[in-house]
């Protein structure tokens, strides 16, 4: 059996946090989760994730912030893939995603947990939704 | 004007003027006949000379009568003239009058310094040398030529008589002089009563447009601001005496969007016959003196009568920042409240759906209708949070197209697939019957012309109970129409045209438990505008309803 993939979740509303902590966890990932972005920027330099989910109206650090720093760290984890996992969808908001390195980025209102999955699963498989996401959302 | 300055004094001199007017007048006559009671041989000449003095003395009068600046033909008689012809008619009178007490020798003819003195408080320069000219040459006319001619003979000084013509020849003096003084009182009486009212209407005038709460300005033929009220000084944080006379352009820097409105433009320096707004421009952009942008609505007219005053327009300006404001608080509150309810709404639909996978094959049929109840609330509290975000960008024209080449036919087929099942689980039968011809592209947002789609085929589904629902397409005058006809209740005529407005529905229909949120065809019909299409309905009451839109083709110069 191959090895679990781990999966960071850093989203500040408990009920959210732990409704997607819930289902990955039944899909079978190792998850790790973060309250706030300075808690999320932590975890994403040490926890070696092969995913992160990123919110972006978080306390402390925004998403934006902490997906700034992370792409600025020296460390591995540079290299690990975010998805922005949001419910902001100003189409400024998401280019400036894209831009600064993020790999998707998910409504959270328009998708029911299992479709988070199917999208995170469908990334891992190589199928790339940036240019969907980025037209829905607008 | 020597009374100008002492407007006080002229109740005063006012009060003793119809007094002192009979009073010269009987002084003036009593002064001569006594002069020719003198004398034995002048009778012959007391006539001659009467006729004369009173003949002058009556055109004094009747000249002070006449109001000055009186239009005769061509003519205008002003003040001044009036006034210079008063000061010959007085030296003719005075040159009478000292030829009668005695030529040279009369102790009278002092009054002829009299004229150019009471000329020199009113008039100018000129008028006073002419004055003084014709005085000295009356006076040397009389002396050497007339009364030797006429036999006049020279006055004795006797003591009594001349302490009599000395006395009379002062208050002579002192009588003509007041005369004089009231007609400068009268003329400069009514200069100031004119002045006043001509500055009180002026400043009535100026106090009302100082205090408008709109900025107010105007400017010349030359585009060189010539007034300005108070609220436009305010905006631009400058003095009335700094910009009165500046160019337009260097002082009005008006934007709208991005575009500079220039002078040339708000101010066109048309030739009217009746005052015309020339220019009209909403919301235009402007730095204001701390370099804050503030929105105005700027409307110029040009004045008829602006040639006559070189006035080639005037500008109000009215400050629409604050109802801008308003307007942006409220989106900005609806979009703010649908954000914050996104996070709740995604924690209920996500427990909710995780609920019903995990519980499918335990419910009874009632528990599992009650989950699917709670189901379809969270569902369409999330579209109407959504629907409202989208008129909240509609609204603030925050929705850009991403316009591109599509073929609609694939566009429907996918869109129309994901109401099938709906479809199937009411009994009714959807589909796209595809035109024999193939549609040309067409130029539009696929997302967006999307959502307009499951809009329409969604509706269409819902309000069907029976029959079917068919989408079709067609070619018309360089757009692709597409239909979507129902087999429903239809809309009632007096509804359609509200069909399209905010929040709308059909009354009847919401009894049947419709899940619409009333936003559907609002935003359709935003969409499909800024495409420049046009949606509409054909609807007849039992036999259903067609909802048409129409998208431009694609043109290849279309490069959006």
């Amino acid at each position: 059996m191959t090895k679990n993939k781990k999966i960071l979740i850093i989203e500040d509303d408990l009920f959210v946090r732990e409704l997607y902590e819930n289902i990955f966890r039944k899909k079978g990932y190792d998850v790790v989760s973060a309250a706030d972005g300075e808690e999320g920027l932590n975890k994403a330099l040490t926890e070696k994730a092969d995913i992160i989910l990123l919110d972006i109206m978080l306390p402390v650090k925004s998403g934006i912030e902490v997906l700034k720093s992370l792409k600025k760290s020296s460390t591995p984890s540079q290299k690990t893939p975010v998805f922005l996992l949001t419910n902001l969808g100003q189409e400024s908001i998401i280019k400036e995603a894209f831009r600064l390195g993020a790999v998707g980025y998910l409504l959270k209102v328009k998708l029911l947990p299992h479709q988070i999955v199917s999208e995170v699963e469908n990334f891992f498989k190589g199928e790339t939704n940036r240019e969907f996401y980025l037209k829905k959302l607008m | 004007m020597i009374l100008e300055n002492r407007p006080d004094e002229i109740p005063r001199l006012k009060r003793y003027e119809s007094f002192f007017e009979a009073v010269t007048w009987a002084v003036i006559t009593s002064a001569y006949a006594l002069s020719w009671l003198m004398p034995d041989e002048a009778v012959n000449l007391f006539l001659i000379n009467s006729i004369v003095l009173v003949a002058t003395a009556s055109a004094i009068v009747f000249y002070r009568i006449l109001p000055f600046e009186k239009r005769t033909g061509s003519f205008i008689f002003t003040f001044r003239l009036k006034a210079f012809i008063i000061g010959i008619l007085n030296i003719i009178m005075i040159s009478v009058f000292i030829l009668g007490t005695g030529g040279i020798k009369s102790p009278f003819w002092y009054l002829y310094l009299l004229s150019p003195l009471s000329a020199a408080l009113y008039f100018p320069s000129w008028a006073i040398a002419t004055l003084t000219t014709w005085a000295v040459i009356l006076y040397l006319i009389t002396i050497f030529y007339i009364s030797p001619y006429l036999g006049i003979p020279y006055f004795t000084t006797d003591f009594p008589v001349s302490i009599f013509t000395m006395v009379t020849a002062v208050f002579f003096v002192v009588i003509l002089a007041y005369s004089q003084a009231k007609e400068l009182t009268i003329e400069s009486e009514r200069n100031i009563k004119l002045v006043n009212e001509v500055t009180g209407e002026r400043n009535k005038l100026s106090t009302v447009l100082e205090s408008v709460a709109d900025g107010v300005f105007a400017l010349d033929y030359k585009r060189r601001v010539v007034f300005i009220n108070k609220s436009m000084e305010d905006l631009l944080g400058a003095a009335e005496k700094d910009l009165i006379g500046k160019e337009a352009d260097l002082v009005f820097k008006f934007y709208n969007g991005d575009r500079r409105v220039n002078a040339t433009e708000f101010c066109p320096l048309k030739k009217v016959a009746n005052d015309t707004v020339v220019y009209e421009g909403s919301s235009l952009k402007f730095l204001n003196r701390s370099k804050k942008e503030i929105f105005l609505n700027l409307a110029s007219t040009a004045p008829s009568k602006g040639p006559l005053i070189d006035v080639g327009c005037i500008v109000v300006i009215h400050n629409v920042s604050k109802e801008r404001e308003l307007e942006a608080m409220k989106l900005d509150f609806v979009s703010i409240a649908a954000h914050e309810l996104r996070t709740p709404i995604t924690s209920a639909r996500g427990y909710l759906s995780i609920l019903e996978q995990e519980l499918k094959n335990k419910l009874k049929p009632e528990e599992r209708n009650f989950l699917e109840r709670a189901q379809i609330s969270t569902d369409q509290l999330s579209s109407l949070v959504e629907n409202l975000l989208d008129v909240s960008r509609i609204e603030k024209g925050a929705i850009k197209l991403d316009i591109t080449k599509i073929q609609i036919e694939e566009l429907i087929e996918k869109i129309v697939d994901n109401y099938k099942e709906a479809a199937s689980q009411k009994g009714i039968a959807l589909g796209y019957i595809r035109n024999k011809i193939k549609m040309p592209p067409v130029a539009i947002d696929k997302f967006r012309i999307s959502e307009v789609l499951s809009n329409l085929i969604s509706n269409a589904v819902t309000y069907t109970s029976k029959g079917r629902v068919e989408v079709r397409t067609s070619v018309q005058k360089g757009f692709v129409v597409t239909s979507v006809k129902d087999t429903g209740e239809g809309i009632p005529a007096e509804a359609i045209p509200n069909l399209f407005t905010k929040f709308f529905r059909v009354s009847g229909l919401l009894e049947q438990g419709s899940k619409g949120t009333g936003l559907g065809l609002y935003i359709s019909k935003a969409i499909v505008d800024l495409h420049s299409g046009k949606i509409w309905v054909e609807s007849e009451l039992g036999r259903g309803s067609t909802f048409y839109f129409r998208v431009p083709i694609h043109q290849s110069k279309n490069y959006l």
